[in-house]
């Protein structure tokens, strides 16, 4: 079976970069952004996640590389 | 269009800020104030905002303020989300840039309600790290309970 989107499912309609938790179930282990596939969002979600992720790295939440 | 010069739309914005560590704890306010008054000041008006808080930063980062040069393991992060008309943005942009105490700053586009908070997740990862000790301690004395009960027996 397909995964199902994360944000529809949680009903998050704005993906903020300061909420890291959420952004890290996202990421791999070497702190890249997961693929659609495994992460099962949808493209526009993926999209909107993929911007906050780069915030949240240019505002040393995250780190760009891990590992 | 029905936009004119003198009534454009405003859009809301929030400003994201990282401030120097080496700011003491009773001054951060100080540095807030200004990035505050900077807002005002271009006829912006303020919707929300969380005080910052310090935090370990993901990797090592610096600045150079007139040939000394910072670097940090850790800053005070915290933001401002407010109203204003979109020709001002360059302006704020550019005015927080000049502060020396802030480390980085990040004015983006957002929705008018506040979703997220850092103290609302701090307390969320708390609630969830007792739940989760408790569980164990429940797991722990109930095999202990079973054992009992064959000795009972």
């Amino acid at each position: 079976m397909q995964k199902q989107d994360y944000f529809n499912e949680a009903r998050i309609e704005h993906i903020d970069y300061k909420d890291v938790e959420t952004l890290r179930k996202f990421l791999t282990p070497h702190a890249r952004i997961q693929n659609r596939k495994r992460a099962g969002t949808s493209s526009i979600h993926q999209r909107a996640l993929a911007t906050a992720v780069k915030r949240a790295r240019f505002m040393g939440l995250l780190p760009y590389i891990s590992r | 269009m029905s936009t004119t010069e003198d009534h454009k739309e405003r859009q809301v914005y929030e400003l994201g800020y990282l401030i120097l560590p080496s700011i003491a704890e009773e001054n951060v306010s100080d540095v807030v104030n200004a990035i505050k008054g900077i807002i005002s000041k271009v006829g912006g008006t303020e919707i929300a905002s969380e005080d910052p808080i310090k935090f370990e930063l993901a990797y090592t980062m610096s600045k150079t303020v007139s040939a000394r040069k910072y670097v940090v393991d850790e800053a005070y992060l915290g933001w401002v989300k407010f109203e204003c008309e979109p020709n001002c943005v360059p302006e704020v942009n550019n005015a927080v840039k000049g502060l020396d105490e802030v480390l980085r700053h990040l004015l983006v586009k957002a929705p008018r309600e506040t979703t997220f908070t850092f103290a609302a997740a701090l307390k969320a990862r708390e609630d969830k790290e007792r739940e989760r000790l408790e569980a164990a301690r429940a797991a722990e004395e109930a095999p202990a309970e079973k054992v009992q009960g064959k000795v009972i027996e």
